[in-house]
């Protein structure tokens, strides 16, 4: 990404020439990424996650272990399972990492621009030759490598244990699907990496940051399917209950909670690890007709049902993190 | 020996009218043997003149009767020539026998015609020569060829319709004509793709044992091992024992029947088809019958708001043996979402069964959303740009 944002900036001196700018304004991005890297991978509180992230992953493992010798019927896309089973009392991983996912983000972002000047080490960052572009994408990237880093771990930890436990490997089709989730899963966690971004940069105590990131991830976790539901009564409301304006509810309904990455991750991945998923929206009997249920539609279909919550998913990652970089871009720094 | 009756039957009318009622039962040996002087020498058998077969070597049991006891030389005349003819007793053959006066002596004469005797009657004399007396026995033989010896096969129902899969069955009567016993072996020249077999009483069978004169209902059931054309087929069966045979002369006439099969030319019954677009797919329809198919129409069942076009869609007939390439057009729903759907499609004729085929469609939608994604994308990292643009390097 920083190669392509190098790319579209090179018109940028030939349109303001006048404001004296020199280079590129991503010199030293890759310290400013190595720093961070290093400083979140050695923090207590990642640590902290990360051994939560562990025993959840560790935990789920077991459970669908547990689960999987006792059915003896086949499944072809068996290691898919371990990621999507949920078994009393352990939730299935995909719906642990749906909330686990946020706060290690927000963890890893709350602090991320405020924290320098409550140091008061930004002015010191930036007497460097660094610009700010730098110091913020380069806060972002080390954030998001250092998100993959861990899930990566954990997906590494998973197969390998389904396939010890399993005692077969996966086939091409379970890897690819299941890279393909990790991928989702990183881009989810990315929004709420820039979410962070985005508040520690507004505010400038490290304590409110991380309070209002929490409060829009406890928004969109609990009460948006609450507002959800009362935001589609009201724009398309059910007055003769006929099963047009009921059917229009629902769909609005729909619409309105795929703006929460909540349901986007979810669906996403809903789309991926599960194949015999053919649509996430209402479907009509007549749309049925004929169909064979439950057969798994081939890996490239699969991912054209989720492409639309996967660009979601990286392009609202994108803008959060182009909103961050504007206000930071317009603040005063000189404290 | 005919002498010894005309004896005896006089002094059962001597002693009929000499004695009561009452003592006939008892009295009609005894008082003979101490009523009369001792008996003349005589030789005798109890059935003097038999039939032989051909070839067929016999023994006639004779006895020498003499009222005193003496030796009684046994000679033979008129001997048929090259017969081989001669006394048989105590296990050797003898030439002479004595008589004790009281008891019967027995002996066998063995007679073996000789091997080139033709049929007819032969007569020969056994002479018995005693102490000053004798007795002549005239003994005739009538050769006769036996009943030949021969088998028929025989059917009521020489010619049985069926169709190519149907087993034809015709009831056969294997009958024994001669005397002897024979065991019958059955065998059948059919063509190559019939499958005769015999059976009796409903088991399977390859010989059968017959008595002479004896008769056996057989059933024949030929059998096509697979789908023949239509016509006569000749079957000729054949029963044989030793060197006697009979053969019967069978016909199965197979008539023909249409059959349809619908397939695709690889065989593969699933294919791909974007929802909204066209898609081909190639269907065979073949008459492997026997008989023409005709009024040959392919149908297809889809999802309603799918359209299927089929060309062609009618055929007037359909030889045996031929084969059409179907071409079939089938438009999934704009707005079928994606997956796997079945369509059926379905040959029927005239005549034959219909045959269906279910092929499974894979619908899958169009990539365009798949590009306004990346659109979505591309307008984010643009704007991204764009800031970098307006507000970098500070």
């Amino acid at each position: 990404m920083a190669q392509s944002l190098e790319l579209s900036s090179q018109p940028a001196p030939v349109e303001a020439p006048a404001r004296g700018r020199k280079g590129s304004p991503w010199t030293g991005l890759w310290a400013v990424v190595s720093k961070e890297m290093a400083d979140n991978l050695s923090s207590v509180r990642m640590q902290i996650l990360e051994v939560l992230i562990l025993l959840t992953a560790v935990g789920a493992v077991y459970a669908v272990m547990q689960n999987v010798r006792q059915t003896v019927s086949q499944d072809p896309f068996i290691f898919l399972r371990l990621f999507t089973t949920a078994r009393d009392p352990f939730p299935a991983f995909v719906g642990f990492l749906s909330f686990l996912v946020p706060l290690i983000a927000i963890a890893i972002s709350f602090d991320a621009i405020n924290g320098e000047f409550s140091r008061r080490t930004m002015s010191r960052v930036l007497a460097q030759p660094i610009y700010r572009d730098a110091l913020l994408l380069g806060k972002f990237l080390a954030g998001l490598f250092t998100l993959s880093l861990v899930l990566t771990a954990i997906w590494l930890l998973i197969m390998g244990m389904g396939i010890l436990g399993l005692g077969l490997p996966p086939n091409g089709e379970e890897v690819a699907r299941s890279l393909i989730f990790l991928v989702a899963t990183i881009f989810y966690g990315g929004i709420w990496l820039a979410l962070g971004m985005v508040f520690s940069t507004v505010f400038r105590q490290p304590a409110t940051a991380a309070l209002a990131g929490l409060s829009v991830w406890l928004f969109f976790t609990i009460f948006w399917s609450m507002v959800t539901s009362l935001l589609a009564r009201t724009l398309s409301p059910v007055t003769y209950g006929l099963p047009e304006e009921i059917l229009r509810q629902l769909q609005t309904e729909q619409a309105i909670s795929r703006l929460s990455p909540n349901t986007l991750y979810v669906e996403a991945t809903l789309g991926i690890l599960n194949p015999a998923v053919r649509s996430f929206g209402i479907l009509l009997p007549s749309q049925l007709e004929g169909a064979v249920m439950g057969a798994p539609l081939p890996l490239a279909q699969s991912v054209l049902l989720m492409w639309p919550q996967l660009t979601g998913l990286i392009a609202a990652t994108i803008l959060l993190f182009a909103l961050a970089y504007v206000l930071f871009q317009r603040q005063e720094i000189r404290a | 020996m005919r002498k010894g009756y005309v004896f005896v039957g006089l002094f059962i009318v001597l002693s009929l009218l000499l004695t009561p009622a009452a003592l006939f039962a008892q009295g009609d040996a005894t008082p003979a043997a101490s009523a009369t002087p001792p008996a003349p020498l005589s030789i005798f058998t109890t059935f003097p003149s038999q039939v032989i077969g051909l070839n067929e070597n016999i023994s006639i049991p004779l006895k020498v009767r003499a009222g005193t006891p003496q030796t009684v030389q046994l000679s033979l005349e008129d001997v048929p020539e090259g017969w081989n003819i001669f006394f048989r007793g105590g296990g050797r053959n003898v030439n002479a026998v004595f008589v004790d006066g009281v008891n019967d002596a027995a002996l066998d004469l063995r007679v073996e015609p000789a091997t080139t005797a033709a049929g007819g009657v032969y007569n020969l004399t056994v002479v018995a020569t005693g102490e000053g007396e004798s007795s002549r026995l005239p003994l005739t033989l009538s050769v006769e060829e036996k009943a030949p010896t021969s088998i028929t096969l025989e059917t009521d129902l020489p010619t049985v319709r069926g169709k190519p899969n149907t087993s034809f069955r015709f009831n056969v009567t294997l009958k024994n004509e001669g005397a002897d016993d024979l065991n019958v072996s059955l065998t059948a020249d059919a063509p190559q793709v019939f499958l005769v077999s015999f059976s009796l009483n409903s088991q399977d069978v390859t010989a059968v044992p017959l008595a002479g004169g004896e008769s056996k209902r057989l059933t024949v059931e030929a059998r096509a091992f697979n789908t023949i054309a239509a016509g006569a087929y000749p079957i000729t069966i054949n029963a044989q024992a030793g060197d006697v045979a009979a053969s019967l002369l069978l016909t199965a006439e197979v008539v023909g029947q249409p059959e349809l099969t619908l397939t695709t030319p690889d065989g593969r019954l699933s294919g791909d088809a974007n929802a909204g677009a066209e898609a081909t797919y190639t269907l065979v329809v073949a008459n492997p019958g026997t008989a023409p198919a005709r009024n040959v129409t392919v149908s297809a069942s889809a999802p309603s708001g799918w359209n299927t076009s089929l060309d062609p869609a009618e055929l007037p007939e359909l030889a045996p043996g031929q084969s059409v390439n179907v071409t079939a057009k089938v438009t999934p729903n704009e707005k079928a979402i994606n997956g796997d759907y079945v369509v059926s499609f379905t040959a029927r004729a005239d005549d034959a069964s219909a045959k269906s085929i279910d092929m499974r469609i894979t619908v899958t939608t169009s990539t365009l959303w798949g590009i306004v994604g990346v659109a979505l994308i591309a307008v984010a990292v643009v704007a991204v740009a764009l800031a970098v643009g307006r507000f970098g390097r500070r």
